[in-house]
C-alpha cells in the first residue's frame, strides 16, 4: 500500500513544478514539452497552456497524450489537468475549480473536480479530489501533506467492486482467481509520514457482496456487512481493532456454510497485532446469534496465515444450529454426519500447532439421534475436561435414556477416569438394558492412533419377550443372559470373548466366538458359533406359527457368517436328541410345511388319504441340516433315505408318517421365501 | 515326421499352461455384465441404452485351441466359478441400495457438471461454483460417501467371488461402464485425466 501514495505525491509535485515554473509574462502561453521520463514513469507529448483571466487569476492546462505511470495506474492516455483558477501568491499557491480527465483501460472515462493549495511558508500542501467519477463509482478524496507527514481521506459514496481484483493484480497475482461483486460505501482515512503509513481508520459498508474463487471452496453471496477498523503502526507492525457485523447473506468457507439473517447475525470483534512472527489476535469475539457465542485469542503464522495457537472459549453453543453449522462439516466423511441434535453445550478448546491440547465440554441436556436408528442418547449431561498430558482426571457423564439398534438402555451415571487419550471407568457401572441390565466391570478406551476399546461385563437376564419386541422379531419367551468377559474393539472389529447364554424356548442357546466387523458401517459383518440344547419344539413352533410339533430339539449353527445382518454362510443342523423321552408328535400342518420346505413328499406304509383324518402323528426323530454356501443351502435330514433324506422319521408302528426331502440343493432366498409363506399362513392346509 | 510327433505334446503342454493362466484370468466379459446390472439399478430408469463395449476377453472369440481350453477348463472348474461374477451377496446388495438412494441426490449434480466421473471408477467435484453455497458441503459429503461405497463395492464383489485380488480389475471395469451407461451431458475424466462432456 505504500507505493501508490508515494508515486501520486511525486506526480503531483512534478505537476506543481511545471505549473509554477513559468512566471507571469504574456496573456497566454502554450508550451510543447515533448516527452519526459523518470525512473518508473514517462509522459509523452506533454504540453502546457497558460492563460491570464480577466480577474487576474491564471488558468493552467496540462495535458499529455500518453503516460506510463507506476502500477496500478499503468498506461493512461488523454490526460488533462485543467486548473481554472490558479492563484499565485508569495505565501501560497492555490488552484481552484480544477478538472481532471484521463482515459485508461482499467478506468475509462475518469473525471474529477480538483483543488489544491500549497503554503509556501510552511510547505503544507492540500489536495482535494471532488466527485471523482469512474465507471466503478463515485468518491471524494483529500490529501494533506506537510514536512513529510500526510493524511488522506477517501469518502466512498458508491463503489462497484467488480473491477477490484483486476486492480489488485500487480500486488496479488492470485487475484485473477477471484470474482468479486458488490457495492461499497464508507470512509477510509490513512495517515503517515513519508512512505510509512502510521494510522488507519475505516468504516465501510458492503452490500450485495458476492465473491468466489475459481475452486469454489471460498464464496459468499448476498452478504451485507459493516466493517469498522481502527489501526496504528506499533513497533513491530500494525495494531488493529476490527469490528464486523454480517447481517445478511451466505458464505461458504470449505467445509463450512454460514447463513446470516435478522435471526442469525454474526458479530465479530478482534484485536490484532501483526509482526514479523505473524499475526497475534490478542482477543476476538464471535457471536453468531442463536447458534454460537465464543471468545478467545489466537496466533497466526506469518506464512499462509494458518493458526499456530488458538484458545477458544465457547460461552454457548445451541444445537442443532451449532452442529449443522460448525460440527457437521468436519464429520462429513464419518458415519456420524447427519445426527439430529438438541440441547446446549459450553466449553473451551486449546489448539497448539499440530493438534488440540485441551478440550473442555460442559454438556447441558444434549440429545443425539441417529436418523438411521443405530443409536440415540437423550439428556446427555456432564463435564468433560480432556488435556493432552499424563495426569489422571475424574469426569462424570450421565444420560437419562439411550437406545442402541432399537434396544432401550436406561438412565446411566458414570464416573470416568481419563489420562491423555485413554478413558476408563472409575467404578463398575450398571446400565439398564430393557428389563435387565449390563453390569460393566471394566471399560477402557484408547483413541491414540486408532480407536480401540475393551469391556468386561455380565448381562443379567433380559426377557426375550421385550428383546424380540424391541427388535421387531416374532415374540419369544425366555431370557437372555451371559458372561461377557472380554469385548474388544480394534481396527473396526468387535470381538466378544466368553459365552452369551440365551434361555429361550425352555432350552439353552449358547453363542460363542462372536465377532463383528464395521458394526456401524454400511456392510456390518458378524461371525458366531451357536449351540442349541433341548429347546421345546412346541413353544418354538407356536412362536413362528409353523404348525404344532411336540418334542425336544438339539442343534448347532457352526461358522455362522452374517453380512449386512443377513446370513451368507453356516453349517447348521437341528435334530431330536437321541435320549429324548418327551412326547413326540407332529401335526398335519407341520408335516405339510416341512414337506414344502424339503421339496419332498410324504412316504410311508399308509396313503395320505387315511392320515388326513388324524390331527397329529407320533414320530421317532425329526431334523434338518443346511449347509449354506454361495447362496445355496445343501440340505439334509435326520437320516439318509432312498434318493433323499428323512426330515421326519415316523414311529415304527402305524399310523406311521415319514417326510422325505429330495432336494439336495435349495436356493437360500427361495428357502426363506418358502419359510415366510409357511409361517404367515393361518390355519392348517390339510385337504 | 519328427515335427509332427512333437507337436501334439507341445500342444498339450501349451493347453495345460494356457489352462492354468486362464483359470486365474479375470473374467472381463462377466465382470462387465455384472457391472452393467449394478450400474443400471443405481442409475434407475433415466439412462439411455448403453454403448456396447469393445470385446476385451479372449474367451469371446474362440479359435479352435481356445475351445479346447474352454472344455478342459469346464472340466477342471465348474463354469459358475470361472465365467460368472456373483453380485447377489447381502453386502453387495446393501451397498447397491445405499448408492441407488444416493443417486437421486447426485443426479442433478452430474447433469449440471458440478460432479463428474473419474477414470478410477469414482466421482469427484468438478465445478463447485455450479452448486449453491448451501449445498456445497452436502455435495462434497455425497461425493465422499459415494466414493467410500464404490471402493467397498469393488472390494466386496472381488471378495464375494473369492478373488480379492480382482478388486482393481473390477474397479477398472466399473470405471468404463459408469461412463458408458451414463446419459449424454455428464462429465467424465478421459485417460489423460482431463474432463470431457459425454
Amino acid at each position: 500500500m505504500a507505493s501508490p501514495p508515494r508515486s501520486g505525491i511525486r506526480l503531483l509535485l512534478f505537476c506543481l513544478l511545471l505549473v509554477t515554473a513559468p512566471a507571469r509574462a504574456l496573456e497566454g502561453i502554450s508550451l510543447s514539452l515533448g516527452d519526459l521520463q523518470g525512473a518508473d514513469w514517462s509522459l509523452q507529448e506533454l504540453s502546457l497552456e497558460l492563460d491570464w483571466r480577466e480577474d487576474g487569476d491564471l488558468r493552467a492546462r496540462l495535458s499529455a497524450a500518453r503516460a506510463s505511470l507506476p502500477p496500478p495506474l499503468g498506461e493512461v492516455h488523454d490526460v488533462q489537468l485543467d486548473c481554472a483558477r490558479l492563484d499565485l501568491q508569495v505565501t501560497r499557491i492555490r488552484c481552484r475549480e480544477g478538472r481532471l480527465r484521463a482515459e485508461s483501460e482499467w478506468l475509462p472515462g475518469l473525471s474529477a473536480g480538483f483543488a489544491w493549495e500549497l503554503d509556501r511558508v510552511t510547505g503544507a500542501l492540500q489536495l482535494q479530489l471532488r466527485d471523482l467519477r469512474t465507471p466503478h463509482g463515485r468518491l471524494d478524496a483529500t490529501l494533506q501533506l506537510q514536512d513529510g507527514a500526510w493524511q488522506a481521506t477517501l469518502d466512498i459514496h458508491e463503489l462497484e467492486l467488480d473491477g477490484l481484483p483486476a486492480l489488485a493484480l500487480p500486488w496479488y497475482a492470485a487475484a485473477q482467481d477471484w470474482s468479486l461483486q458488490g457495492r461499497l460505501q464508507g470512509q477510509l482515512r490513512l495517515a503517515g509520514r513519508d512512505t510509512t503509513p502510521a494510522s488507519l481508520a475505516a468504516d465501510l459498508q458492503l452490500r450485495d457482496l458476492n465473491y468466489a474463487n475459481a475452486a469454489g471452496d471460498q464464496a459468499g453471496e448476498g452478504l451485507a456487512l459493516r466493517l469498522q477498523v481502527q489501526g496504528k503502526t506499533g513497533s513491530a507492525g500494525w495494531e488493529l481493532e476490527l469490528q464486523a457485523h454480517v447481517g445478511q447473506g451466505q458464505l461458504y468457507a470449505a467445509p463450512m456454510f454460514l447463513e446470516f439473517g435478522p435471526e442469525a447475525a454474526l458479530e465479530l470483534q478482534a484485536s490484532l497485532a501483526s509482526g514479523a512472527q505473524g499475526i497475534a489476535v490478542t482477543a476476538f469475539r464471535w457471536e453468531h446469534s442463536g447458534i454460537l457465542r465464543a471468545a478467545g485469542s489466537a496466533r497466526l503464522a506469518a506464512q499462509g496465515m494458518m493458526p499456530e495457537q488458538v484458545r477458544l472459549d465457547i460461552e454457548q453453543a445451541v444445537f442443532p444450529g451449532a452442529f449443522t453449522t460448525y460440527l457437521q462439516p468436519w464429520l462429513l466423511d464419518t458415519s456420524f454426519f447427519d445426527l439430529d441434535t438438541r440441547g446446549e453445550l459450553m466449553g473451551g478448546l486449546h489448539y497448539q500447532e499440530g493438534g488440540v491440547t485441551r478440550l473442555q465440554l460442559e454438556l447441558q441436556d444434549l440429545s443425539i439421534d441417529d436418523p438411521r436408528d443405530r443409536f440415540q442418547v437423550e439428556g446427555l449431561a456432564g463435564r468433560l475436561d480432556w488435556v493432552d498430558d499424563d495426569q489422571e482426571r475424574r469426569q462424570q457423564l450421565r444420560w437419562t435414556h439411550a437406545q442402541l439398534y432399537r434396544v432401550a438402555l436406561g438412565a446411566l451415571q458414570v464416573d470416568i477416569q481419563t489420562r491423555g487419550r485413554q478413558v476408563s471407568l472409575a467404578a463398575p457401572v450398571r446400565l439398564p438394558v430393557l428389563d435387565g441390565s449390563l453390569l460393566v466391570d471394566r471399560f477402557e478406551l484408547d483413541y491414540g492412533e486408532t480407536m480401540a476399546w475393551r469391556l468386561d461385563a455380565a448381562l443379567t437376564p433380559i426377557s426375550m419377550t421385550s428383546l424380540t419386541q424391541a427388535l421387531d422379531w416374532p415374540e419369544m419367551a425366555g431370557t437372555l443372559s451371559g458372561m461377557i468377559p472380554s469385548v474388544r474393539y480394534e481396527n473396526g472389529e468387535l470381538q466378544v470373548g466368553g459365552t452369551l447364554l440365551v434361555g429361550a424356548f425352555d432350552g439353552d442357546i449358547t453363542v460363542r466366538n462372536l465377532r463383528m466387523e464395521q458394526p456401524l458401517g454400511v456392510v456390518p459383518r458378524l461371525w458366531a458359533d451357536i449351540r442349541i440344547d433341548r429347546i421345546d419344539l412346541e413353544t418354538l413352533t407356536r412362536t413362528f406359527s409353523f404348525g404344532r410339533i411336540e418334542g425336544r430339539l438339539d442343534g448347532a449353527v457352526e461358522g455362522l457368517r452374517l453380512e449386512a445382518w443377513k446370513p451368507v454362510a453356516f453349517d447348521a443342523w437341528l435334530a431330536t436328541p437321541e435320549d429324548d423321552r418327551s412326547r413326540q408328535r407332529i401335526s398335519q400342518r407341520a408335516v405339510d410345511n416341512l414337506t414344502n420346505i424339503g421339496g419332498g413328499g410324504v412316504g410311508g406304509a399308509l396313503s395320505r388319504g387315511f392320515l388326513r383324518f388324524l390331527d397329529d402323528f407320533p414320530y421317532q426323530a425329526i431334523g434338518l441340516r443346511c449347509h449354506l454356501e454361495n447362496g445355496i443351502c445343501h440340505m439334509g435330514g435326520v437320516a439318509p433315505a432312498e434318493r433323499g433324506y428323512y426330515l421326519v422319521k415316523g414311529r415304527f408302528l402305524p399310523p406311521r408318517i415319514d417326510v422325505i426331502g429330495y432336494e439336495e440343493r435349495v436356493d437360500w432366498e427361495s428357502l426363506l421365501e418358502r419359510l415366510r409363506t409357511v409361517t404367515s399362513e393361518e390355519g392348517p392346509v390339510v385337504r | 515326421m519328427k515335427a509332427l510327433s512333437i507337436s501334439p505334446l507341445l500342444l498339450a503342454l501349451l493347453l495345460l499352461s494356457a489352462c492354468v493362466t486362464i483359470n486365474v484370468y479375470f473374467p472381463a466379459a462377466a465382470a462387465q455384465e455384472a457391472a452393467d446390472r449394478i450400474i443400471k439399478d443405481v442409475y434407475g430408469n433415466e439412462q439411455k441404452t448403453p454403448q456396447p463395449a469393445e470385446p476385451s476377453s479372449q474367451l469371446q472369440t474362440p479359435p479352435f485351441a481356445m475351445v479346447m481350453v474352454g472344455a478342459v477348463l469346464e472340466w477342471l472348474v465348474p463354469p459358475a466359478q470361472a465365467m460368472d461374477i456373483d453380485i447377489q451377496s447381502p453386502g453387495i446388495q446393501r451397498l447397491k441400495g445405499a448408492m441407488t438412494g444416493r443417486h437421486q441426490q447426485l443426479a442433478p449434480y452430474y447433469a449440471s457438471g458440478a460432479v463428474g466421473m473419474t477414470r478410477n471408477g469414482e466421482i469427484a467435484v468438478r465445478d463447485l461454483n455450479a452448486v449453491s453455497l448451501r449445498d456445497r458441503a452436502q455435495v462434497s459429503q455425497l461425493v465422499a460417501a459415494e466414493n467410500q461405497d464404490r471402493t467397498a463395492l469393488y472390494n466386496e464383489i472381488a471378495r464375494a467371488n473369492q478373488h480379492p485380488e480382482w478388486a482393481d480389475d473390477i474397479r477398472k471395469t466399473f470405471a468404463r461402464r459408469w461412463v458408458d451407461n451414463a446419459p449424454a451431458g455428464w462429465w467424465y475424466q478421459n485417460e489423460s485425466g482431463s474432463w470431457v462432456q459425454k
